[in-house]
Parts: structure tokens; C-alpha cells; sequence
């Protein structure tokens, strides 16, 4: 435990033998295809599938009327149907799916599909879709949430104010990039039960999906997951309809369906992280106390809800950043657009606040002539602080141990008083930014914060973990493993964890929010505990030694000098019909949020972290290289160190991807960047170096002391990106990202002064 | 998933051309690293596909006289092995290592990125600014022309039905000639030029007799020359306003694709008087 | 059109029917099942389908299977010796460069291939080598870290 460990599955990874779900082939097996939209807001007059149903090869074509129970798939507002019936809303959008032999057959049969469109106005951006006399994209309105929050008296912040700033930043669409495009195989079974496996985060949001298109009792719904290939949020809820799919025409044809989607298939239909455009005003005193933040978020949901309302929760309760601020003024808004969803992506709605706010605190420094550093320790959060929701923190603040750790690793005051010019047309910067984060799904996550594990000790003595959380390649599985070895006092080999799969646990709630290695961790020691009561009641009568002074540790149960081997004792617990199976179960400590006034403790505890991005420069391309981020974050207790410095490692350079090149671009509702060809990620010939530094301020809630960390180390990333570029050129960017152009076109507009 | 062709792999040049002129819609696989992505998505469907991998006369990079012989079927790896290109065309060398991927410079060939005639091109630039000569083959015979006049258009060559880009002869630069080639890409692992210069000095140290000779890629349907600006340098001292009168006259004409998405007309515009500079200053150094 | 071909995969000797369409990488896991070869994108962008062919790294996607006629195939399932991992496999292990895993076969065979052409790689070449690999977990360091390590062990 804190030890870095090798990864429980990286063998069959580096061998080719983990089984993803498209190296799963099953006799009788048909392939499953969709047919997209190529208008982004239409009327559907009439489909005619008869051509296609006649061609050598295909089993079925299904519509939207063929689906037996309800076509509503929307995970958090019943918006969207799984297949379009009389509208399509955006490119993205299925009205047909065909099942065949292969994959060739079922492609070509979708050309044979003829759809009778009448192509409707359509809005393209959030501010056009809040606009007197917009299209609707739904009947309601276009407005799908406005959250808030009322802290303080704004005004009386504003009057005490020695210095005002206001800025509107905007941040674009991102796309997660897993290597494994989404996949499922639905598998009827014969008592008209329904089985999938799939590349998925989140299983329990699958099932009910499912069990509610196909109109079937949850209980005939099992849902396993194949080894999964990435999610960063992106497999969170759109397997949900990638397996609605497969399962229809599964349940159609009664043979097993595959849909593996192709890369320009998954980028079209899987959404994105939301673009933004956030408007901030930020006051403080001339010692550098930020008194007042004003806010205005607006985001574009893309043509269905999916998880925005969560994320717009996540922005509102973090626009702020991680400080204390007395007066605070928080709107944010999500509208309706003929764009791809939104959704969730590492950081769900943090990133785009936070590049807003970082910036306007480096801003509110340079007007002060303060030092970055300083101004964020001034304001940051610490123990007793209370956040822009009025919750009090109690716990596990380590925000302040991340910005000096960072500070100090970097070389922060003799880099920042160096020259910045290192050639007639080279600048180098520095630049600051921190983040915090709420673990978990907080007050308004939905819909259940609580997670199951099975567990089982064999005759043999090893240990059999389920858990409801799933392993997506953060190393949720080696974590949790970790922990139940350390718990039972067992070598790692001994424990196996399961596949997720919706029959061994009750629903655990999904996987996201950095909330995998507290909530399953915490239900697998649940477990593992009640189990340890069962051995160490008849280990006390077989060595004579009172329970209190038993401990389970390298292979044993020992205490008061005596001592029993743990596969012995395992064998004593059968021989005597001992159960040495249970179920665990954790539930987050209470959340609050009032809808009105936006007080409550908006997530039970938070994750800190602090980045320091040094960037170089080129005065002549506007081109920017970013040569070294150095990322402390708090995650409390890092149970397995090495696998901590990987995430950071990982999300830094997807942060950076972030900050200089990533844009999913749509115009007029049609996806400018189809493929990967188009749609570029960092290599490993653009990454900068990347030093993780951990910091553990222990969280009494958590195993061991953890909190989460997945979504963290992208969050501050591209406001340090941006913070550094100011500070080597005196360019302020607010718009992401930082392509050569903006910055070459507001280098030209200032180069008198540099 | 590509849709179904026939596929075949002649060994002689005859036999290929024969294949060649029997069906309009062949297309010819080399390196396949351009084709199969076309194929895949569909923007072609060739009934027939014909592998001309086996053909002698389309391999080996060899000296004719003067000019250095580059079969067809030359992969950037290849390139990039050639003590001949890194000794005579180091900006060749250049613009290979930039091409892909180390796996795509292990399949892709120059004589399909010659006759993709993608304005962008790796090989582009470069093979404008050598002035290098195309060799064609049909069955009506032999032709050669400038590589200038072999690219119409994007995607656009006066390769005849039935023809086969065979060999791409380069002349030999005269002895003490520097080379350069430059680009702005996106990423640096793997992604295509957003605009790319090859840039040729001949008798570097000799203001007076010197010739700047520059090409561009990506600001015009086909690589070009930018014949203005090397009249404009032509055997005079580099001073920066000449360079800022070079950096006005090279955009003079350029229309680079509104459509790009790796960067806007403007700054594509912006950025080949950007590198043509930064090729100079790294040419004309010592 | 079917063509029969010859090859060696994995150091056995293949002679089987192909249809002319088919792509090496559909070649290779639909009829020789060897699954560990991946399909991350079908057009050669992210490297995850990378084989070894005659000993050279080369996207399975943008070859015809009829190509790989008289050639010799290495894919990942063929580089341990039995239960005994190379060492790349090792220090991909060691080194904490598997995340998500889909990466990683493409990533170790390109890896493969630029230690058996330079047995110790500059910096720049062991980037350029696998430039063409995209990973979205790790951010490529403990990647880097892997490979650097085999070559440092080398005499």
C-alpha cells in the first residue's frame, strides 16, 4: 500500500491477449451498422427500408417503430430518442440500423436505405439558440438549465473593490480520443433475456438504457465489460445507445449482434466536451484579497441533454476556482443547438471555468504588480475555508502543499526574474494555475451515489473481488486490488478482480467523477471486513487468543504470539460452513445545494491540485511549445504511486492538447473534422516533460485516506498554458485554443512593445 | 472495409501497361498508404487494382549522367537511406523525415505522393525547387516533362489514361549548393503540412553570382516556384529590408484553399515568407 | 477475386485463400484470429494495428493481405518466447507504460522494430519511432521510459 505496484493487467495487454469487445467472435454472430443523418435539423417524412431488407445478407432493418418498448434514451432528461422518429437534430442522429452477415453487407444495405427528408432550420451556437425567434430544437424552449448561485452581497464586493476586471473567455469542443472506438455485442439468450458485452464505463446506465428500449424487467438485462480501451468520459453514457442498438437488432434477428463503431462513426455520434463562452468579473483589494466574482457561464449542449445538466452543476459549483471568495454571483446557463452533444469529458465542465478563472487571477495579479504565486495563496482554500457554495471544509484541504511544492520544483522565482528572451524571435514564460475538484457525483449527481462489491474467499484461499466500478485503463482494477490485498494481509497475486458485470453487484452507479478507488475501494473493504469478523471469530477459539489481538498480515492470522496460516484458517471456515462470501456497500456522505441560492456542501470533499507550465514561444509562427509542466496534486492517500504519476502524466498532456491544438469543428451543424487525420492529439514528438509530484492530505472518508483523481490533472492544465504565454510575451489569449494564428495575429497587434 | 476489385501483381512493364490501358478506372498501388485511405472512404472505386511493386524499372535510385534517377517506387525510408540524397539533396532528406510516420515512410512511395498531387505534398516543394523531370510510360511510348507542368491541379496530373509515372530524375545541383526544406504542421508526430518552402542557394558565399531558388506547398493548387522573389534576391546582399520587401512579394498571387483546416489562407500566406526566411538564415550561415 | 499466398506469420508457415480486398490487418484477425492486432482508426493515423513486416513496422490497415505474399508477419502474439516476455513487453510492465491497453501491441512492435535497427537509440529516434503511435492514457513518458530502459540494458 503507497508502494508502486506493476499493474494487475498490464501481462495480457502487452501479450495481445486481453479480450476487448470486438476480439470476441461468437458462431452465428451478425454485424450490426447505423444509418446517420446527413442534415443536422430535419423532418422525417417517410423511410423506405424495403430494398434494403431485400438484399442477400440482411436479417433485419429496424426503424424507430420496430422498438418494443419505450425510444427514449436520455440519461438525465427523457430528450432523446435512441432512434429518430420524426426529427433528426443533429448529424449524429440514427434512423435506421441494419443487421447482416458482415459488415460489408450491412454497409451496402444502408445505401439501399431511402429517407425522406425536409430539412429544417437549424442553431448552431448557444448564444444563437437564446435569441428571440430561434428554431427550437426541442418544443420546450432551448434552454435546458440555468443553475445558480447567490453568495454574499455582490455589490457591497464591487464597493470595496480597489481594482475591477471583467473578461469573456470561450473554449471549444474536445473530443476523449480513446484508442478503442465504442463497441457491443448484444447476445439474446433463450429465455428472452438479453446479454451484452461491451466497451463501456458505466454498465448499470446500460442495463436500465436497454431494459427500457427493449421494454424488458431490468432483471433480464446483464450487461458485462469487455477490457475497455479508454473512456475519459466518452463511454460514460453513449454506450448506453451504441448497446440499445446492437441489442434491437440482437432482439430482432434472435442471433448475437456486433456493432464495433469505425473511428469516423464514433467521432460523429459520441459527444464532446461542452464549448463555452464564460464571462467573469473579478474585483480585489490592492493586498491581493479577491473580494467579488461575477459569472456568467453559457454552454452548448448540442441537441440533446445527455449529462449536461451534471456537468453545468460541476462548472457552477468550481467557477470560482479554489479559492475563498466573500461575494459571488454564479449563472450558468446550457442551451439547445443543432451541434453533436456535449457531454462528459475528463473534468466535466471543469476545464473550461477554470482556464477562465486562472486567467483572470494572474490578470488581477499583473494589474497589482503581486507575484501569481502569492495572489493564489492569499485567496486559496484551506482547512475551515468556506467555497463560493458556503460549505465550511473540514477536511483534506491540500491545496496550499500543491502550489508550494510546484513552486519550488520548478525553480518558480529565478525562472520568472530570467530574461524572456532567448533568441531575436524566441520568448520563454512561466505560468501558474490551480484547480479543485469534487469527488464524486455531489448533490446534484445523478442518480445514485453508492457502490457495491462481491467478494469471496475460495477454499484455495485466494480472493474473488466484483466490483460495480469499472477498470477503463485508469487502474481502478490493480487499486482495488491493493487495497484488498493489504486488507486480508495477501500478496497482490491472491486477488482477482472480476469483470464489472451487472449480476455479481447491485448497481453501483457509474463510473466517473474520479470516484472509482474511494467508492469501490470502500465497498470491497466493506466486504472484505465482514469476512474478517467470520475468520476472526474461529481463528480466536482455534488459537485461544482474543479477537481484538488478531491480525491478518504476509499470508496469516496471528496475535498473542500464536498464529495460524490463512489458508489454513480458510479451510477451517469451510469445514465448518463458515460463509466466507459478502456484499459491501458505500454510500457518499451527504451533499446539499439549494436551487435558489446555489449554499450547500455541493460535494463531500475535494481534490487540489497546482500546475506550473513553462512554454517557449516563437514570435515569428505564433507557434507555442510547451517544454515542461510541473503537477502537484493532492489526491490523498495515493495507493498505488506509480499509477498516480501516470494519470497526471496522461491528463497533462491531454490538457495540453487542449490549451494549443484540439477543436472539434462543426459549421452550420456538419463535422469539420471527420477523422484522425483531421481531428489531431499531441505524440509523442510534441509532449512536454512532466513532473507529477503527489500530495497526500488524507481524507478520513476515503480508503486508506484516498480521494480521486482522474479528472484532475487536465483541469488546470490550459489556464498554465495561457498564464506562461502572457508571461513570455504579455499576449493575454482568451479564447482556446492557442493556435498559431490567434496568437501570431495578437503578437503583430502589440509588437511595438515587445 | 474496402468494397471488392481485382487485384493484380505483374513483374514487366509490358504486361503492366496492358493492364493499365484495359480499364479506365485502375488505379495503381504502390505504397497504397494514400490509395487504401481512398478506397476506404470511398471517394474512389476502382474496378481494378494493379500492384506494380514487381517492376524493375520503377525501383532504385541510380546516377544518369547528371541527374539523379529516383525509381517510382522509392519510399521515403528509402530516401532517407540514400547517402546520394543526403549528400546532393539534403532538403529531400528534410522534407522525408517529416513525411507520416516511420511506419507510412516504410510503405509510402514518392512516385504516389508525385502523382497524388496534393499541394502540400512532402515531396512537393522539393522536387519543384530541384526542377526535376517526370518519366512516363504508356503503351504508346516514353515521355518526360518538367514535374512543374505534370501537376494541373489538387489531385490533377497530365498522367494519361493508361500511363505510369516510371522514374523522377533530378539534375545534380552545382557543387557547393545548400538546400533546405521547412514546415508548419499541427503535430510533429504525424499529420500533413499546413504549408510547407523548399528552399535551393546556389554559390552561397558568392553574393554576386548567387541564385536563391524557393518553392512553396499548400498556398496554391500545385507546389510552385516563387519566381518573382528569386529574381527579386538574384545576386544581391540579404539585408532585412530585403527580406521584408521578399516576405511582401511572395504573397503576391497566392491562393491558398478557404477550405483548409490547418490554417487560414492568411496565415498560410504569412507563414512562406515566415520560413522562407528561416530557411535563408540557416543557408546562408558560415 | 481470390488469390492464395504463401507467408510465415509469427514464424509459422501460412498458405491460405485471401480475397483481394481484404486488408492485412482483416487478414489477420479474421482468419488468423491473431486479435492482438488492433483497429483503432482503419486509416493509418493512430499506428494501433502495427505489424512487423520482413522485420519493418508498417500499418496493417493500409496493406492488402495479398501483398504480404512471400513475407514474413510478426505481430505482438508471436514475440514472447512461450510464457517468457520479451523484454520490451517486460519494460512496458515494469515501467507502468500500459494504461488502456489498445495501444500498446502497435507501440511494442514499432519499438521492437527500432531496437533491431539501432541497438541504442538517440533520444530523437526513439520519439520519431513512434511519432506515429497515439496514445491518449499516458501522455507517452513511462512509454518513452520502457523503451529507453531495453536499450540501456543492452551491452
Amino acid at each position: 500500500m503507497g508502494q508502486p505496484v506493476k499493474r494487475i493487467d498490464a501481462r495480457s495487454k502487452v501479450t495481445g491477449r486481453a479480450r476487448y469487445v470486438a476480439d470476441v467472435k461468437i458462431q452465428g454472430m451478425l454485424y450490426g451498422k447505423m444509418l446517420f443523418s446527413p442534415h443536422a435539423h430535419a423532418h422525417i417524412k417517410g423511410i423506405d427500408t424495403s430494398k434494403a431488407e431485400g438484399l442477400p445478407g440482411v436479417w433485419a432493418v429496424i426503424t424507430a417503430q420496430h422498438i418494443p418498448g419505450e425510444n427514449q434514451i436520455g440519461v438525465v432528461t427523457p430528450d432523446q430518442p435512441l432512434l429518430a422518429q420524426e426529427t433528426v437534430r443533429f448529424v449524429g442522429d440514427c434512423v435506421a440500423l441494419v443487421a447482416a452477415e458482415s459488415a460489408s453487407v450491412a454497409e451496402k444495405a444502408l445505401g439501399l436505405i431511402r429517407v425522406d427528408y425536409q430539412t429544417l432550420p437549424g442553431v448552431y451556437t448557444a448564444q444563437e439558440a437564446l435569441g428571440e425567434n430561434s428554431p427550437l430544437v426541442h418544443q420546450g424552449g432551448n434552454l435546458l438549465t440555468h443553475l445558480k448561485i447567490r453568495k454574499g452581497d455582490l455589490k457591497k464586493g464591487i464597493g470595496e473593490c480597489d481594482i475591477l476586471l471583467e473578461e469573456t473567455f470561450h473554449t471549444q469542443r474536445q473530443e476523449h480520443v480513446y484508442i478503442e472506438t465504442i463497441g457491443a455485442l448484444a447476445i439474446p439468450e433463450g429465455d428472452g433475456s438479453m446479454t451484452i458485452l461491451g466497451s463501456i464505463q458505466c454498465p448499470f446506465y446500460v442495463q436500465k438504457g436497454v431494459a427500457h428500449v427493449l421494454g424488458l424487467p431490468m432483471n433480464k438485462v446483464r450487461i458485462v465489460q469487455a477490457t475497455t480501451g479508454g473512456g475519459f468520459g466518452g463511454k460514460e453514457d453513449v454506450p448506453s445507445e451504441i448497446c440499445g442498438f446492437a441489442s434491437l437488432l440482437a432482439w430482432k434477428t434472435h442471433r448475437p449482434v456486433q456493432m464495433i463503431l469505425t473511428r469516423e462513426e464514433d467521432l460523429r455520434r459520441s459527444s464532446k466536451r461542452h464549448p463555452m463562452s464564460v464571462t467573469y468579473k473579478m474585483g480585489a483589494t490592492k493586498g491581493g484579497k479577491i473580494l467579488c466574482a461575477q459569472i456568467e457561464v453559457l454552454a452548448d449542449v448540442g441537441a440533446y441533454a445527455t449529462l449536461s445538466p451534471v456537468v453545468m452543476f460541476r462548472s457552477t459549483v468550481h467557477a470560482t476556482g479554489p479559492y475563498e471568495i466573500p461575494h459571488v454571483k454564479v449563472d450558468t446557463y446550457g442551451a439547445y443547438t443543432n451541434n453533436i452533444p456535449s457531454g462528459a469529458m475528463r473534468g466535466f465542465g471543469t476545464p473550461e471555468v477554470t482556464f477562465a478563472h486562472e486567467s483572470m487571477v494572474d490578470e488581477l495579479a499583473a494589474k497589482l504588480n503581486m507575484d501569481p504565486i502569492q495572489i493564489r495563496l492569499i485567496n486559496g482554500l484551506r482547512l475551515g475555508s468556506q467555497t463560493a457554495t458556503g460549505q465550511v471544509l473540514r477536511e483534506s484541504v491540500g491545496l496550499e502543499e500543491t502550489i508550494v511544492k510546484a513552486k519550488e520544483a520548478c525553480d518558480w522565482e529565478s525562472k520568472r526574474a530570467e530574461d524572456k528572451r532567448i533568441g531575436p524571435s524566441r520568448r520563454r514564460g512561466l505560468g501558474a494555475s490551480a484547480m479543485f475538484y469534487g469527488v464524486s457525483l455531489g448533490a446534484k449527481g445523478w442518480p445514485l451515489d453508492g457502490s457495491a462489491a462481491a467478494v469471496q474467499v475460495h477454499q484455495d484461499g485466494s480472493v474473488s473481488v466484483a466490483i460495480g466500478g469499472t477498470e477503463m485503463g485508469q487502474g481502478a482494477q490493480t487499486v482495488v486490488a491493493q487495497m484488498a490485498a493489504e486488507c486480508m494481509g495477501l500478496s497482490l497475486d491472491r486477488i482477482a478482480i472480476l469483470a464489472t458485470d451487472t449480476s455479481l453487484v447491485p448497481d453501483s452507479g457509474p463510473t466517473v467523477a474520479s470516484r472509482t478507488t474511494v467508492f469501490s475501494g470502500n465497498a470491497t473493504l466493506n466486504a472484505l471486513e465482514q469476512i474478517k469478523r467470520s475468520m476472526t471469530e474461529l481463528a480466536s477459539e482455534l488459537l485461544a487468543v482474543a479477537p481484538e489481538k488478531l491480525d491478518f498480515r504476509d499470508g496469516q492470522v496471528l496475535g498473542g504470539g500464536k498464529k495460524i496460516s490463512f489458508d489454513q484458517l480458510v479451510q477451517h471456515c469451510y469445514s465448518r460452513n463458515i460463509n466466507l462470501g459478502a456484499e459491501g456497500w458505500f454510500v457518499s456522505p451527504p451533499c446539499s445545494f439549494d436551487e435558489e441560492t446555489g449554499q450547500g456542501d455541493a460535494y463531500y470533499v475535494y481534490g487540489y491540485g497546482t500546475q506550473i507550465a513553462e512554454v517557449e514561444v516563437d514570435l515569428d509562427t505564433g507557434q507555442v511549445q510547451v517544454l515542461r509542466v510541473t503537477a502537484a496534486h493532492d489526491v490523498g492517500k495515493a495507493i498505488n504511486p506509480q499509477g498516480v504519476s501516470c494519470q497526471i502524466e496522461g491528463g497533462v498532456v491531454q490538457g495540453v492538447g487542449y490549451a494549443l491544438l484540439e477543436n472539434f469543428m462543426m459549421v452550420k451543424g456538419q463535422i469539420q473534422t471527420p477523422d484522425l487525420a483531421t481531428y489531431t492529439i499531441p505524440t509523442s514528438l510534441d509532449v512536454p516533460q512532466v513532473e507529477p509530484i503527489i500530495v497526500e492530505a488524507i481524507s478520513e472518508k476515503g480508503p486508506y485516506g484516498a480521494k480521486g483523481l482522474g479528472e484532475q490533472p487536465i483541469i488546470p492544465t490550459a489556464a498554465a498554458v495561457a498564464n506562461a504565454i502572457h508571461d513570455a510575451t504579455g499576449i493575454r489569449i482568451t479564447k482556446l485554443p492557442i493556435g498559431p494564428e490567434a496568437l501570431r495575429r495578437a503578437l503583430l497587434e502589440e509588437r511595438k512593445e515587445l | 472495409m474496402l468494397r471488392p476489385f481485382d487485384y493484380f501483381h505483374p513483374n514487366d512493364m509490358a504486361e503492366t501497361l496492358t493492364l493499365l490501358d484495359q480499364e479506365d478506372e485502375t488505379s495503381v498501388l504502390a505504397g497504397g498508404t494514400d490509395l487504401l485511405v481512398k478506397m476506404r472512404r470511398g471517394s474512389i472505386r476502382p474496378p481494378v487494382v494493379v500492384d506494380i511493386k514487381g517492376l524493375e524499372e520503377c525501383q532504385g535510385i541510380r546516377w544518369e549522367g547528371d541527374r539523379l534517377s529516383l525509381g517510382s517506387l522509392t519510399t521515403f525510408n528509402d530516401l532517407l537511406r540514400s547517402q546520394e540524397a543526403h549528400k546532393h539533396f539534403p532538403l529531400l532528406i528534410d522534407a522525408a523525415r517529416v513525411m507520416g510516420c516511420y511506419e507510412v515512410r516504410e510503405r509510402a512511395t514518392l512516385g504516389g505522393n508525385v502523382v497524388n498531387a496534393s499541394p502540400g505534398a512532402e515531396s512537393g516543394s522539393p522536387l519543384a525547387v530541384l526542377e526535376a523531370q517526370v518519366v512516363l510510360k504508356g503503351r504508346r511510348g516514353e515521355r518526360q516533362m518538367s514535374i512543374g507542368h505534370f501537376w494541373q491541379g489538387v489531385g490533377k496530373t497530365d498522367l494519361a489514361p493508361g500511363e505510369l509515372l516510371v522514374r523522377i530524375v533530378i539534375p545534380r545541383l552545382p557543387e557547393g549548393s545548400r538546400s533546405t526544406y521547412l514546415r508548419r504542421s499541427r503535430v510533429q508526430g504525424m499529420d500533413l503540412a499546413s504549408v510547407n518552402v523548399a528552399v535551393v542557394v546556389i554559390n552561397p558565399r558568392l553574393p554576386e553570382s548567387r541564385e536563391i531558388r524557393v518553392a512553396l506547398g499548400a498556398v496554391a493548387p500545385t507546389p510552385i516556384r516563387a519566381r518573382e522573389v528569386e529574381t527579386l534576391l538574384r545576386g544581391q546582399e540579404i539585408t532585412s529590408s530585403l527580406l521584408s520587401q521578399m516576405r511582401d512579394k511572395i504573397q503576391e498571387g497566392l491562393a491558398p484553399r478557404t477550405t483548409s483546416l490547418r490554417a487560414t489562407p492568411g496565415y498560410k500566406k504569412e507563414m512562406v515568407g515566415v520560413l522562407t526566411e528561416m530557411a535563408l538564415e540557416v543557408l546562408l550561415k558560415g | 477475386m481470390k488469390h492464395t499466398i504463401n507467408l510465415r506469420v509469427n514464424g509459422e508457415e501460412v498458405t491460405t485463400d485471401v480475397k483481394s480486398h481484404r486488408t492485412l490487418l482483416e487478414f489477420l484477425r479474421d482468419q488468423l484470429h491473431l486479435m492482438g492486432v488492433k483497429e483503432g482508426c482503419g486509416d493509418g493515423e493512430c499506428g494501433a494495428c502495427t505489424v512487423l513486416l520482413n522485420g519493418e513496422p508498417v500499418r496493417s490497415c493500409l496493406i492488402l493481405a495479398v501483398e504480404a505474399q512471400n513475407s514474413e508477419i510478426l505481430t505482438i502474439e508471436g514475440l514472447a518466447e512461450g510464457e517468457k516476455l520479451h523484454p520490451l513487453q517486460r519494460a512496458f510492465i515494469d515501467q507502468g507504460a500500459v494504461q488502456c491497453g489498445f495501444c500498446t501491441p502497435g507501440l511494442i512492435m514499432g519499438a521492437k522494430a527500432l531496437l533491431d535497427r539501432h541497438s541504442h537509440p538517440t533520444e530523437e529516434q526513439i520519439r520519431e519511432a513512434i511519432g506515429g503511435h497515439l496514445c491518449r492514457c499516458t501522455g507517452y513518458e513511462t512509454i518513452l521510459q520502457a523503451i529507453r530502459s531495453v536499450a540501456k540494458m543492452r551491452p
